[in-house]
Formats: C-alpha cells, sequence, structure tokens
C-alpha cells in the first residue's frame, strides 16, 4: 500500500515536471536563441546552452532597428489605454452592481455581443473611421479602439468585484451625510482595488498583445507597436533569429512581470465569470 | 441650496450639482456613469459592426474607386458561396477549430487535474501554466516558426535524438505538417488559459463529495465521470465557447508562422477575409465575408449554450 503510494506520488511529480516544461521549453529556447551567433544559430548538430554567448543581438534590437521605438509605443499607448479604460469601466460597472435603471439587462447583453464580435470584422470600416477622424498613424488612434474593444471584459470583471462590496458600507456612508463622490471615493475605490489591479492586468496583456488592428492603422514606424514591429520584420540576406529572438524575449518581459506580481489576482479575473457561470 | 446672485445654471451643471448632493434619481445617475462607456461603444464597436453589414451589401474596391459604392445585394454573398478559396478556407478554420479546441481542452483538464492535486509549489507551476496564454499570438508564431525549423530547430533535434525521426522534417514545407504545427502551437498557447478556468472548477468542488464517493467504493474513473465531470459543467461551457470564438478568428498566429501556406494549407477564413480586404482591396467582399464569420460565430455560441445548458 505504500509502496503503491509512494508510486503514485512520484508519477505525480513527473507530471508535473512535465507540465512546466511544456509551459517553459519554448521560452527557454528562445532565450538561448537571443544569446547566440549568427553562426552558432545554423551550427550542426544543434547547440542548446550557447557556446558562445553574446549580447549582440540585444544591441542591435536597438541600435540598427526601430525596437526601441516599438517597446516605447507600445508602452505608451498600453498604459493610457489601460487607464483610460479603467476610469471609463468603473463608472459603468458601479452602475450595473448599484443601481436599477431600466435596459440594464440588454446593456449587458449588448455587451457580451460586443464581446464575440470578431475583430476581423470591424477592421475595415474602423480603419475607414479612423483615416476620416485623421487619427491613422497616431497613438490617440490606436488608444480610442482598444479602450473600446477592452471595455465588456473590464466591465464583467469590475461588476462582478464591485458587487462583492457590502452594500451596507455604503449606504451607512450615505445616511452619515458623505456625497456621492465621496463614499465612492473613500469607500468603493479602497475596496474595489483588488479588482481594478486584476481587470487592469488583463486588458494591459491584451492591449499589449494586440496585432491586427496595429496592424492596419499604422504604417509608420513612428507609432508601430511591438507585434506588428516584430511580426513584419525581415533580414536582409537570412531571416535574423537571433535579434527576433532577442526581441520577443523583451517584448515578453513586461508581461511576465505583471503576471508574476499579480498572478492571484488575475486568476481570480479570469474565472470570476466561470465559476458563478 | 445654490447662491441665487449666479445667474441660472445650465441643464448640465445642475445635474452635477444635484449628483454631487445626492439628489439624482438612481436612473439618472445610471445614464451619466454608464454614457462615456455607450459613446465609445457606439463609435468604435456599434457603428463599425452596423457598417460591416452595411458594405457587405456594395461593391467597394479601392483599387477601383471610379466604381463608387453601388448597391449590389446579396451578389457579395453569392460570390462567396461559388468560391473555392473561401471553402477552402471555411474548411481550413473548422478542422483547425475542432483540433485546437479539443487538444487544448483535453491538454487544459489535464494539467487543471494536475495542479489541483498538488499541495506544495502550486502556485509556482500555476503561475508557469499562465504563461504560455499570455505572449501575443504572434509572437508565439514567430518562436514556433523557429522551433519547427527544418534545420536549427528544437522540434528536429529532439526528434532525432530520440529515434522518433531520421533527418530534417520539413514542418511547415509540407501542407498536414504545416498545419500540424500550427495546431501545436494554438494548443500551447491556449491550453494554460483552459486549465485555469477548470481548475477554478475543481477547486470549488467540495471534498465531501469525493468522500462520498470513496465510502461508496466508486473507481476512480467513475468517480471522475459522475461527479467532477457534471460540477465542471459551467466551467467546461465557459472555456470551449472562450476557446472556439478565439480558434473560429484565428489571424495573428497563422500570419506569422506560416503566412496561410504553403500555398493556402494552412490559410485560416479571418487571414482569407484579411488577404481579400488588404491585399485585394475588395472591401464589399471582404465585409461579406466576415459576416459569414460573424454567423458561423454566434451559431456555434448558440450551440454550446443550447447543449451545455442544463435544462430544468
Amino acid at each position: 500500500m505504500a509502496g503503491r503510494g509512494r508510486v503514485l506520488r512520484a508519477g505525480h511529480w513527473v507530471l508535473i515536471g512535465l507540465v512546466v516544461v511544456w509551459s517553459l521549453a519554448p521560452y527557454v529556447w528562445t532565450l538561448f536563441t537571443s544569446f547566440k551567433t549568427e553562426r552558432e544559430l545554423y551550427q550542426f548538430p544543434v547547440t542548446y546552452w550557447p557556446h558562445h554567448p553574446t549580447v549582440v543581438n540585444y544591441v542591435q534590437v536597438f541600435t540598427q532597428n526601430p525596437f526601441g521605438r516599438f517597446l516605447l509605443n507600445s508602452a505608451i499607448v498600453t498604459i493610457a489605454s489601460t487607464v483610460l479604460c479603467l476610469f471609463i469601466a468603473s463608472l459603468a460597472a458601479y452602475a450595473f452592481a448599484r443601481l436599477r435603471f431600466r435596459g440594464r439587462e440588454i446593456l449587458l447583453v449588448g455587451l457580451l455581443i460586443v464581446a464575440m464580435i470578431p475583430l476581423i470584422t470591424v477592421i475595415v470600416p474602423l480603419y475607414i473611421l479612423v483615416r476620416n477622424l485623421g487619427l491613422l498613424n497616431s497613438y490617440l488612434g490606436l488608444i480610442a479602439p482598444y479602450i473600446t474593444y477592452s471595455l465588456p471584459v473590464a466591465i464583467f470583471i469590475l461588476t462582478a468585484f464591485f458587487r462583492e462590496i457590502p452594500h451596507e458600507l455604503e449606504e451607512a456612508a450615505l445616511i452619515d451625510g458623505c456625497t456621492r463622490v465621496n463614499t465612492l471615493w473613500r469607500i468603493i475605490a479602497p475596496l474595489a482595488a483588488p479588482g481594478l489591479i486584476t481587470a487592469g492586468i488583463i486588458v494591459f496583456v491584451y492591449t499589449w498583445n494586440e496585432f491586427l488592428v496595429a496592424l492596419t492603422l499604422t504604417s509608420t514606424t513612428d507609432v508601430r507597436t511591438i507585434t506588428v514591429g516584430i511580426a513584419l520584420y525581415r533580414g536582409e540576406f537570412t531571416f535574423p533569429w537571433g535579434v527576433i529572438s532577442a526581441a520577443v524575449t523583451l517584448a515578453t518581459i513586461p508581461i511576465m512581470a505583471l503576471i508574476l506580481l499579480g498572478q492571484r489576482l488575475v486568476i481570480r479575473g479570469l474565472t470570476a465569470g466561470a465559476v458563478k457561470g | 441650496m445654490a447662491a441665487p446672485t449666479i445667474a441660472r445654471p445650465s441643464a448640465g451643471t445642475q445635474t452635477v450639482r444635484r449628483w454631487v448632493s445626492g439628489q439624482l434619481t438612481e436612473s439618472e445617475l445610471a445614464a451619466l456613469l454608464i454614457l462615456p462607456c455607450f459613446a465609445f461603444l457606439a463609435i468604435f464597436a456599434i457603428y463599425p459592426i452596423v457598417n460591416a453589414f452595411w458594405t457587405a451589401l456594395h461593391t467597394l474596391r479601392l483599387d477601383q474607386p471610379h466604381l463608387g459604392m453601388p448597391f449590389v445585394g446579396l451578389r457579395n454573398f453569392a460570390k462567396a458561396l461559388g468560391d473555392a478559396d473561401a471553402w477552402h478556407a471555411i474548411r481550413v478554420t473548422l478542422s483547425y477549430t475542432a483540433v485546437t479546441v479539443a487538444a487544448q481542452f483535453v491538454l487544459g483538464l489535464a494539467i487543471a487535474l494536475i495542479i489541483n492535486r498538488m499541495e506544495r509549489g502550486k502556485n509556482f507551476v500555476r503561475a508557469a501554466a499562465l504563461l504560455p496564454w499570455t505572449m501575443a499570438p504572434v509572437l508565439a508564431g514567430q518562436m514556433w516558426r523557429w522551433l519547427f525549423n527544418d534545420q536549427a530547430g528544437v522540434v528536429n533535434d529532439l526528434l532525432n535524438r530520440l529515434g522518433l525521426a531520421d533527418g530534417q522534417i520539413i514542418w511547415l514545407g509540407v501542407p498536414g505538417l504545416a498545419f500540424f504545427a500550427i495546431t501545436v502551437a494554438a494548443t500551447w498557447g491556449a491550453a494554460s488559459y483552459m486549465a485555469l478556468i477548470l481548475l477554478a472548477g475543481l477547486t470549488g468542488i467540495p471534498d465531501e463529495l469525493y468522500e462520498a464517493a470513496s465510502l461508496d467504493g466508486a473507481s476512480p474513473v467513475r468517480t471522475f465521470l459522475a461527479v467532477t465531470l457534471p460540477l465542471l459543467r459551467n466551467a467546461i461551457m465557459v472555456s470551449l465557447v472562450l476557446r472556439t470564438l478565439g480558434a473560429l478568428q484565428a489571424l495573428d498566429l497563422p500570419f506569422a508562422m506560416t503566412g496561410g501556406g504553403p500555398g493556402n494549407a494552412t490559410e485560416t477564413f479571418a487571414l482569407y477575409i484579411y488577404k481579400n480586404t488588404f491585399q485585394f482591396l475588395d472591401f464589399g467582399y471582404g465585409a461579406a465575408l466576415s459576416v459569414i464569420l460573424v454567423v458561423i460565430a454566434l451559431t456555434f455560441a448558440g450551440t454550446y449554450y443550447r447543449v451545455l445548458t442544463p435544462r430544468d
């Protein structure tokens, strides 16, 4: 019996190991690649740990290519979209969680449908709209659509969080003569902080990783984001896998850091809808 | 209220003042709070959706501006019915969806069960499993293109070392293999997401149910089928719907990994729509195809909902 238990436990650890390897191995390979020289990349047999580690690829990312600019653009667009989206979504989520009004259900269903529409369907009208507004190749032209397409998911997450804040706290504050603004600022906001962080991280990840909208609405390197920059990158003679790997690594680091810091909150946000159904 | 010496305040100022002092009715307050959100959705989501349906009924070719934008009724849809490439792209998309969602579900469920039974180190493994989902699909496509590289790729090297292959397999140059490769990459990217939703569902199942099952002498398989799966229904439905909708509009990953090739072997429907729109500049036809994609997506969502919702 004890022997069987030990075998089972060992088997479990093997499976756990496989999960970790399967999840992380592609990252590790990309990281190794980013430190290899052009010659070692195509060496036979294939090497794993770089034999002649070099940072030349990382230098190239910033010196011979506009990847630094792309990273900066991604940061500007993503941070601005996330902050504005959270602000607008929290107002709406407060209404959905706390207030009774006509059309509430219809609006929620409408949000769900907007969330289900494929981006490829709206991309052409969006392109024409943004062009007519004179916002092609501008940060604002990316930020406004990004805010919009993140609103449904942000509102769903925030509504779920706001519902959990006890109603009594708010009523007590209102009875004590606290104004609505003060109640929102002093009572709701601090309690809603975990929800805001959760929604913020998820919106940040979606926006940072977005490709189709960024590809369509930008054509100059001035405002191009990192996903588009990497996808459109071609070398002069051979495909520059070392540089690509370095750029992918750099583009992945901010997201990784965010996820590792806020893991618990992200998982709670991702699963909030799923568990309650 | 306000000082009477000030000129009559505008309606807007009055509303704001009444909000600050808590005198707004609930409906008025709700309308005020939802207004900014609704404005964005109306301009950048609802208008483009309606516009796409409208454009689908017209001829609009950016490469032939002299044509203008004449109304053609359902002619774009009729063209789609007779377009072999469109049907091919739909078939690729449906196979891609079936294969990736099934693989993601099986693998995701396995990962969820493995993590759920952990006691120590759970947070680390969960974080590791979450990471693939956070990588941009277009970057994951680039990364996997390199992993599947025929000469210098790690996949071929490992297969050769394990004795499972001899020589270099040209993964991205042969139709069937290229399709297989993009489904592997897609499964890697989204199985973890599936796993996390299912894991939350597993955590919500009370231990007493398992204890009762084991007291009744139920086998692990029977317990899984009779206790675990039914109680996971909500989590399963949400994860299947989300992943199916994602797979049906897959564009980033094949774009970066194969560009739809070799030939058009991995050209998904979204990629085909993109090509018609931005390479052939046939906006009307592209819009009609994208309306067809909406119909396909909503049909899938509706079917899941009907099949997986418990009937009372």
